[in-house]
């Protein structure tokens, strides 16, 4: 039997190839854009010259193996380099947002996990009734409904019509923890609500294909109630599917989150991410999608380790 | 100057250019601005939404006007351009030309920047040497290039000296340069903390979120500011920016979606700025290379397009139809159309038989694919110059593509617009001049240089005026360039804010704002 430890281990280790697959592959999505970083920059002002030698300035002029390692070189010393607009330390750019992302993830996982479970739950439960058609009919809407129509009518009609909350900004929970909640429920909601919907449906499926087993059946011939059947022998064997689905939805949330920080102007990872984008800011894109890539492992990993504790016979793997 | 910088797109740094927004006051006080009918008061918080964010808050740079817009009020220029298109003193008191070569500005002498210092002459000074030090590589400097130095007379009095007279000087000093201190600018990073004389001192930049300015207290025109803190935010999108002003969260934007004006105008809650057209946008024409190198071809699409038709299906009137790019109210504005009654489709058809493109012709349209309204545009001059026998294709591109496309003059027609209209030169000069990096379309042309500089090196403003028209009309006749509309820069806000009101500079200065 492997210890929870010597599997995080492992498992840790093996993220370091992955992150170096990582990074080769967001180095050359890059470079594979049309546009040249200089060009961007420079704008109207592009002459030869200056294009010239602004490459020289960015290292552009390097052969992209070069430029590659000269980057992981920085990395590997913590430095993840300046960024081309502003010369500032992305490391120090990118701590300064991430809170705010986090945050935000946080919120919109805790609220896709509170809506989206029990509505599947109480769909697979009642399969063909009421609740099981409404789960399916929000499920649907919320998959098909983009992030951004939704966060611009939540902001419509809570804020604006309703006025029950901001309709953007951000207040540090340092200067004020109800503020801070305040101005995160919108941003939240809209991250979370596509995510419940899919979490709902993948919950209601788990439920119905637990449902079907023997030992349930048999749960059921020997007496005992639904309820006790649904929460002592359904939902602990179909919580691994909607752990793994939740797992996949905060990774999923953490690149959802460059919308929603554009629409509720939110100074996250997600909004200096896209601006970076636009501009062609490579080491900001580069550094902020690793960054992304590896608290999408690390979620995965705790993930993993909570399988351990949900069943048993997964640590004997 | 980089991409969304230069005057061309509307955040460019040429964005800029003088004027004490909200009506500066003259060297006595007297505000010039479109005031309020109550008594102006003090105090109170402005929540600023901007079109975008702020980058680079050195004025050297002065790269992108969403930076300009929040230092403008940290620092102070020499002179001011208000609503009228005057100029108006700043730092400068007043000034006069002793000769073709030689200005001399008298200082204000109660002007004290935010880290304590007196501002002295050899604040412009420094100001200047550092602007026309090649070695710092600023990007202003090209605009002064008849500018051989500044020269400290007294304590607070400065002798401009130029390699040879320069028609816009005082239209340069409004657009450039904020007064900068030396020992500020060695104390901290002037890119992350601008300190100036301006009427607002610098508080805090929370980066993709805001800054925060607060009243100086130690401002050298009594009484002002009003407001006591003025936070820039910048939302990315039309609607949050209104729907913010709305709830509440902000007290002033600068934009609305334009097809909500009609509809915002009924309304008293937010209400609009006074509105008016300083923003010219246009289309080039690339003269470098055939087709274009056929004047008869340009003078075809300027007969063909529509520009009234433009404004009304794209702009839904937040521009005005113009063939010149200062249309009234401003001075400069001449009336003059070389293709007055146009569209006229017949004329454009002869055009191009002569010019042997009878049978039709084959056109790209450039443009970037973030600026819808300009998509828009090109497919509207799209369906007007199929009557014509022009079939036109629109390529929206991506930002580096579009600037690779417009460097390279890889375009048939690229449409734009350009933010520094204070004086024409500083349109024509850069977009039109053989010798210019913004001649886009790749006009040269000897007779053009030669119109551009007279009116540039000419001083008397009498005699620029005189030979301006003539200069607009033989421009509209060459139609390397030509303009099709202005866009009316209106401003909204809470009924309760007063004194903001736009500037032909494109400055949002808040000197004269107040709440209450």
């Amino acid at each position: 039997m492997t210890s929870p430890w010597t599997y995080a281990a492992r498992r840790l280790a093996l993220a370091v190839p992955l992150l170096l697959g990582m990074s080769v592959l967001v180095f050359g999505l890059m470079r594979l854009v049309p546009g040249d970083p200089a060009v961007v920059v420079l704008g109207y002002k592009a002459t030869p010259e200056g294009v010239r030698a602004l490459r020289e300035a960015f290292h552009l002029d390097e052969p992209l193996p070069t430029q590659y390692l000269r980057w992981l070189a920085g990395l590997t010393r913590g430095d993840f380099g300046l960024d081309f607009r502003q010369n500032e330390p992305i490391g120090r750019m990118i701590l300064d947002r991430l809170p705010v992302t986090l945050e935000l993830t946080a919120l919109a996982s805790l609220a896709a996990a509170l809506i989206g479970i029990p509505l599947g739950l109480l769909g697979g439960a009642r399969r063909r009734g009421l609740a099981d058609r409404a789960t399916l009919a929000i499920g649907l809407v919320g998959v098909s409904i983009p992030d951004f129509w939704l966060g611009i009518m939540l902001m419509l009609g809570l804020s604006l019509g309703a006025g029950l909350l901001p309709s953007g900004g951000f207040v540090p929970i340092a200067e004020s923890p109800v503020e801070n909640l305040q101005h995160l429920v919108l941003p939240a909601l809209t991250l979370a609500l596509s995510r419940a919907a899919v979490l709902g449906r993948l919950s209601r499926a788990a439920v119905l294909d637990v449902a079907q087993r023997g030992f349930v059946q048999f749960a059921r011939a020997k007496g005992l109630a639904e309820h006790a059947v649904l929460f002592r022998h359904v939902l602990p064997n179909a919580a691994i599917p909607i752990v793994t689905v939740l797992a996949l939805q905060v990774g999923y949330m953490l690149g959802g989150a460059i919308v929603v920080e554009m629409i509720f102007t939110l100074p996250g990872v997600g909004r200096m991410t896209l601006d970076a984008v636009l501009e062609r800011n490579y080491p900001v894109v580069q550094s902020t999608v690793l960054v992304i890539g590896a608290m999408f492992m690390l979620v995965n990993l705790v993930t993993d380790i909570l399988y351990g504790v949900i069943d048993p016979r997964v640590r004997h793997r | 100057m980089s991409n969304q910088e230069l005057g061309l797109t509307r955040r460019g740094w040429l964005a800029r250019a003088a004027g004490v927004a909200a009506g500066a006051a003259l060297a006595g006080g007297a505000p010039l601005t479109v005031l309020a009918q109550a008594a102006p008061k003090r105090g109170g918080t402005l929540r600023v939404a901007t079109v975008d964010k702020p980058v680079n808050m050195d004025p050297g740079y002065a790269q992108l006007y969403s930076s300009l817009q929040v230092y403008q009020n940290v620092y102070n220029k020499l002179a001011y351009v208000d609503e009228a298109g005057q100029f108006i003193p700043g730092l400068a008191k007043s000034w006069k030309q002793e000769n073709d070569k030689t200005w001399l500005f008298d200082l204000v002498d109660n002007a004290v920047f935010h880290n304590g210092e007196p501002l002295t002459a050899q604040d412009v000074v420094f100001t200047f040497t550092r602007l026309l030090d090649a070695k710092n590589k600023l990007p202003m400097r090209i605009f002064f290039s008849p500018v051989e130095g500044v020269e400290a007379v007294g304590t607070h009095q400065v002798r401009f000296h130029l390699s040879k007279p320069f028609g816009p000087l005082l239209a340069m000093l409004t657009q450039a340069t904020e007064i900068v201190n030396e020992k500020a600018l060695r104390e901290k990073d002037p890119k992350l903390f601008p300190i100036g004389t301006g009427p607002y001192r610098f508080v805090e930049w929370v980066k993709d979120d805001h800054v925060t300015l607060e009243r100086w207290e130690k401002y050298f025109r009594p009484g002002r500011p009003y407001i006591d803190r003025l936070v820039f935010y910048a939302p990315a999108d039309d609607t949050v920016r209104l729907t913010g002003l709305q709830t509440g969260r902000f007290n002033w934007i600068q934009t609305v979606p334009p097809q909500r004006m009609p509809e915002l105008e009924r309304g008293r809650d937010p209400k609009p700025s006074s509105g008016r057209p300083y923003l010219p946008f246009f289309l080039m024409l690339n003269a470098s290379k055939p087709p274009f190198n056929d004047r008869r071809l340009r003078q075809a699409i300027a007969w063909a397009i529509d520009r009234t038709e433009i404004v009304k299906l794209v702009y839904f009137g937040s521009h005005v139809a113009t063939a010149e790019p200062t249309p009234e109210p401003s001075p400069w504005a001449t009336g003059v159309n070389a293709h007055k009654g146009g569209p006229d489709i017949a004329r454009a058809r002869q055009l191009l038989s002569e010019a042997g493109a009878g049978n039709g012709l084959t056109l790209t349209y450039l443009v970037k694919s973030q600026v819808p309204v300009l998509v828009k545009t090109g497919e509207i001059l799209r369906e007007q110059l199929k009557k014509v026998g022009i079939t036109l294709d629109v390529q929206p591109l991506e930002s580096g593509q579009y600037f690779e496309a417009l460097v390279g003059k890889k375009f048939d027609i690229a449409a734009a617009w350009w933010s520094v209209t204070v004086d024409p030169d500083m349109f024509y000069s850069p977009l039109q001049h053989s010798t210019s990096p913004w001649n886009f379309s790749g006009f040269k042309s000897e007779e053009a240089d030669k119109r551009i500089d007279a009116f540039r090196f000419t001083t008397s403003p009498a005699a620029r005026r005189k030979m301006y028209p003539e200069l607009v009309r033989w421009f509209q006749e060459e139609g390397s360039l030509i303009v099709f509309s202005n866009e009316i820069q209106r401003y909204w806000m809470k009924p309760n804010v007063y004194g903001s009101a736009p500037l032909p500079s494109l400055e949002l200065r808040f000197e004269e704002s107040w709440i209450a």
